[in-house]
């Protein structure tokens, strides 16, 4: 029930909006009803429905590189004191640098016949550091008197991370993750904005076109369906949090 | 027979923890050690354990007991230190995991250790599910689950309120006696150190000297016995006067 609470809300706006936009007879080209963008939807369902396809695995696949990548970076970096202190500039100048602003160079490296693989490539980038930032912080805060405790029992190095460090760096893990997992969109859009025309066929390129013949109603159609990805995705990474916190964790009472 | 001979240790340069402790343990024995806070109880426990090495001085253990490698030491921290994802039931048995035990010997000495401290029915609890006394029970479990010649203890019941601690306490001076392991406790309490030991060593604090800012570490000043336990021992007069002796030797030893 409290699930359906929102929708009230939206249908009041969408019928606002179809209103309005008669009301004022707003042109087509500038706000379209919501009716129109119905229309649009169903439509360009099969092209859209391509386009999601190509941008969710350009995202999934970037947000696994992220993860992989942010995890076991963190943790060569907690291992001793002088690789962080040797690698700690280059991750700060990572997370300052505009990541938009190196996109075209990586697009130029890897070839634009390798559209998907240079998508990739950026959004990953983009997804990389709040997931490294996070783990970072997990891994540290693990408490002295646990490590002793593993010293004692005679734990090696992967057993006292398997045992206990990863176990407890995992609710900022997945914090992080799910930071990660929204700019992993993000990053797979913007990649396909900087890479333009006719290269790539994700939901961005869609938008794209759609914007060039004024096709505004299928540009809010696509709109809508990359939302609808962004949702569905983290409301996914919550419910993976829940499934492995719930018994333990202190944010889930 | 554990014997200390002239134990110094720092953790910092000029910053002494530990000065000339000098001391021995026997082989069963309930040691209790008292002193104020920051005097370098803890420190000493984890020489005990192997956690850290003497800067000087000799620590010899009795070949049964020599290095945590082995399975004989235990350690009972004052927090439980249980890992929060783990049941009650695989907290204890982690040790035993990476002691590389077999599945079936694991199962086994889980279970004696969850008997041991009564916790049998609360093997599936998370510790978040259970009070204090009871997270410091399966604390003390997963220490014994190794079973233990040397038992250390960190001042472990210091967080848990009078009637708990009460119980703890008698449980394990039973426990002590149907396990034939070494005791040594470490406690701020006087009180505690009266009722639990069979020998109560007095630690004195560590000094800084006024002009060069050194410190000179803690060690042990006296060695008390107090009497066996007698009818409702808590309230006898003569547990009393052993805490009476046990607070004398402490102002004495704050005063120097
Ligand atoms: N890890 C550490 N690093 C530096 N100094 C420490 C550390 N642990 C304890 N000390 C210092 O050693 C002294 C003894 O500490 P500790 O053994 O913890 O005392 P107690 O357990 O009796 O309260 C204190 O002065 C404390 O500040
Ligand atoms: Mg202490």
């Amino acid at each position: 029930m409290r699930y359906l609470l929102p929708l009230p809300i939206g249908l009041c706006v969408l019928a606002l909006w179809e209103a309005a936009v008669h009301y004022w007879q707003v042109p087509r080209f500038l706000l379209p009803p919501p009716s129109a963008i119905a229309v649009a939807l169903i439509d360009n369902l099969p092209l859209l429905m391509a386009g999601l396809w190509t941008t969710l695995n350009i995202t999934l696949i970037a947000f696994a590189c992220a993860v992989i990548s942010g995890v076991g970076f963190a943790t060569l970096f907690t291992r001793a004191r002088f690789i962080e202190l040797a690698f700690a500039p280059y991750l700060v100048a990572l997370q300052v640098t505009p990541v938009v602003a190196i996109a075209p160079l990586i697009l130029i490296w890897v070839g634009f016949d390798n559209i998907n693989r240079a998508l990739i490539i950026i959004a990953w980038i983009i997804a990389f550091f709040p997931i490294t930032a996070s783990s970072i912080q997990g891994l540290r805060s693990t408490n002295r008197d646990l490590h002793d405790m593993m010293t004692l029992a005679g734990a090696k190095w992967w057993q006292r991370l398997l045992y206990l460090e990863y176990p407890a760096a995992l609710p900022a893990i997945l914090a992080g993750a799910k930071t990660s997992g929204g700019l992993a969109l993000i990053g797979a859009v913007m990649a396909e904005f900087v890479a333009g025309s006719g290269t790539s066929t994700g939901l961005a390129w869609r938008i794209i076109e759609a914007g060039n013949r004024l096709e505004i109603a299928t540009m809010f159609a696509a709109l809508i369906v990359l939302s609808l990805l962004g949702i569905v995705f983290f409301y996914t990474l919550s419910f993976i949090e829940w499934l492995l916190l719930r018994r333990w964790h202190d944010s889930f009472q | 027979m554990i014997t200390l001979t002239d134990i110094n240790f720092s953790y910092e340069k000029n910053r002494q923890a530990l000065h000339n402790v000098s001391c021995t343990f026997a082989e069963n024995s309930f040691s209790v050690i008292v002193g104020a806070s920051g005097c370098g109880k803890s420190t000493l426990l984890r020489l005990l354990a192997g956690l850290e090495e003497p800067t000087s001085g000799a620590l010899i253990m009795p070949p049964a007991l020599s290095t945590f490698s082995t399975f004989s030491t235990g350690f009972v921290f004052q927090d439980p230190t249980l890992l929060a994802w783990r049941n009650v039931y695989d907290n204890i048995a982690l040790p035993l995991k990476i002691k590389g035990l077999d599945k079936t010997s694991r199962h086994t000495r889980t279970q004696e250790a969850l008997a041991l401290v009564g916790l049998a029915e609360r093997a599936d609890a998370h510790p978040r599910e259970l009070s204090g006394g009871m997270k410091m029970r399966v604390s003390l479990a997963r220490a014994l689950a190794s079973r233990p010649r040397l038992l250390l203890m960190d001042e472990p019941f210091a967080a848990l309120d009078e009637h708990t601690r009460f119980r703890l306490e008698d449980d394990l001076r039973n426990l002590q006696q149907t396990l034939n392991c070494t005791i040594i406790f470490v406690t701020h309490s006087v009180a505690q150190a009266a009722y639990l030991g069979e020998r109560v060593l007095v630690m004195g604090a560590s000094e800084t000297n006024d002009e060069t800012g050194d410190e000179t570490g803690g060690s042990i000043k006296h060695i008390l016995n107090p009497p066996a336990h007698q009818q409702d021992w808590r309230h006898n007069p003569a547990f009393h006067a052993a805490c009476a002796t046990i607070s004398a030797a402490l102002a004495e030893v704050e005063a120097a």
